[in-house]
């Protein structure tokens, strides 16, 4: 009994948590904005700093751009995108803010 | 002249080779030619204009930029070699416990051959108390990118069950000098798995999705018939370099992010575990699990929050063991814990944050009642982080623990050196 009711409570949490989530990224895609604006729907190279900073900081502190070189950081890049799941479109704008600097 | 036609080196055919002579009688006319154009004298510079001069610097900084690029970087489809990684040196000084030094050292090597395809591996060196070298590896796989959305890969690879084990274990990224209590050894996830998975991410609208599909050999479930291993019966195995059973496990973890600050992810795996020709009956295993982390934008004025927590219960069907070969014993075999850190790093000056930062860990994991493991474990951590480098922290950090029945607390006090480099 034990059992059941904890692997419900996991899976009730899990969906609850996964709806509300989703809802919540409805919500936002219309009216509401964030501090810094609405997300775009297509990445653009300028957006590559913002990319680099909502998904890198999410696990680690952020490594300066001339920290590696261009070359390291197409392997660094490619690395942290399957350990981070970034699309392709993300990864390679966050590649080109790397390598170009600040 | 442009600058990387100076570094491709010419085919030598017979078309070539007819050509050479013809070069030998025009060469002397062509270096001519070079030298009538624009050679930085102070003669050519003289007569001309601010607006030029300005032009032919930029013009020479472009120039130098691309052969700076040509020199470090390389084009696809050419090898591509790097070493990196993070080691550390602690101290502990924990009741019930001698106290002592530790060491390890991970070198993460990485390979990657043209865009596509890239091959990972982080291996482990360890001094063990008997001046041992540990060895082992964390992970070594390939993957290939199949498309914007998806990645697929096989070999030994961190298992996307919750976040800490893929993404969080690095000791220069954990900002306590210990692993959750459901991590690593003797926990209840897996931190490795060898198989075959396939990842990526999409989005929908404004909500950022992450999603990692996987088959492996699976965990095996530890009978502890065997008086030797008589503890450890009832508990999975994680880290199986064969499958034991012919009976793989699959899983999955999936993970939303409604804004950029905000990721809740589930986790899902199953399969069969009881090892074959094994005197205990055919088993499953089905672990569930939800994880969270929240990263608020803030100014560096006001420092910064981050926040984290994982759940996960372990279930594994009833089968009668016999520890050690003796009685038969059968219980509930479900093993359920979690954690959940708070950090806050100091704000600094001039617009930067300060390398101060405090941690604060409650973890607790649950064992079956009547089983032969330690009893459950209740822990919260206090740390306090300085960082030298965004990738180098000295850790220092005191826990308190309540373990249920006869073992000691290991209350105390840790010191931790830590890089990525």
């Amino acid at each position: 009994m034990k059992t059941r009711n904890n692997n419900r409570l996991v899976g009730v949490a899990a969906v609850t948590l996964l709806s509300l989530a989703s809802l919540a990224g409805c919500e936002s895609t219309g009216s509401s904005e964030n501090v810094d604006g609405p997300r775009p729907a297509v990445v653009t190279a300028s957006a590559g700093a913002r990319l680099w900073e909502d998904n890198c900081v999410r696990c680690h502190n952020l490594r300066l751009p001339n920290a590696y070189t261009d070359g390291e950081w197409a392997i660094v890049a490619h690395h942290m995108r399957l350990r981070a799941n970034l699309t392709g479109e993300e990864a390679r704008a966050i590649l080109a803010f790397l390598q170009n600097g600040f | 002249m442009n600058i990387q036609s100076l570094l491709q080196v010419p085919r030598m055919d017979t078309l070539s080779a007819w050509l050479i002579p013809i070069f030998l009688v025009t060469g002397p006319a062509f270096a001519q030619d070079q030298d009538d154009a624009e050679p930085a004298t102070e003669a050519a510079l003289e007569g001309q204009s601010t607006a030029d001069i300005l032009q032919r610097m930029r013009a020479m900084e472009m120039d130098l930029h691309q052969l700076q690029r040509a020199l470090t970087d390389s084009g696809p489809g050419v090898h591509q070699f790097m070493v990196t990684g993070f080691a550390n040196t602690s101290f502990s000084n924990l009741k019930g416990k001698d106290s002592s030094f530790t060491t390890s050292y991970s070198p993460v090597i990485l390979y990657k051959f043209s865009d596509s395809f890239l091959f990972e591996s982080e291996l482990e060196f360890s001094l063990a108390q008997t001046g041992e070298v540990e060895v082992g590896v964390g992970y070594a796989n390939g993957s290939f990118i199949l498309n914007d959305n998806w990645i697929v890969g096989a070999g030994k690879f961190l298992t996307p069950f919750g976040i800490f084990g893929e993404r969080i274990h690095p000791v220069w990224i954990n900002k306590l000098p210990t692993a959750p209590l459901t991590a690593g050894h003797g926990g209840i996830v897996p931190t490795s798995s060898i198989g075959a998975f396939a990842r990526g991410g999409a989005r929908t609208g404004s909500t950022k999705w992450n999603y990692s599909f996987y088959v492996s050999n699976g965990p095996e479930l530890e009978a502890g018939s065997d008086p030797a291993e008589a503890a450890a019966s009832g508990q999975l195995h994680f880290n199986n370099n064969a499958d034991s059973n012919n009976a793989k496990s699959v899983g999955a973890r999936i993970g939303c992010l409604p804004v950029a600050e905000l990721e809740i992810g589930v986790s899902y795996l199953t399969g069969g575990v009881t090892p074959s020709g094994n005197e205990i009956a055919d088993a499953n295993s089905t672990l569930m699990g939800v994880d969270l982390s929240y990263n608020p934008k803030m100014s560096p004025t006001h420092g910064r929050v981050e926040v984290r927590g994982e759940w996960v219960v372990s279930n594994v069907d009833d089968v009668v063991y016999n520890p050690g070969g003796g009685a038969d014993l059968l219980y509930n075999n479900e093993r359920s814990g979690g954690y959940f850190q708070f950090a806050y790093r100091l704000p600094g000056s001039d617009l930067r944050l300060s390398p101060w930062e405090g941690v604060a860990r409650y973890d607790t994991l649950s064992q079956p009642q009547d089983s032969p493991q330690l009893a459950n474990r209740d822990r919260i951590t206090f740390g306090l982080n300085h960082w030298l480098t965004p990738s180098s922290v000295v850790k220092a950090a005191y826990q308190i623990e309540d373990r249920n029945g006869a073992q000691q607390d290991q209350d105390g006090f840790m010191l931790q050196f830590a890089v990525g480099f």
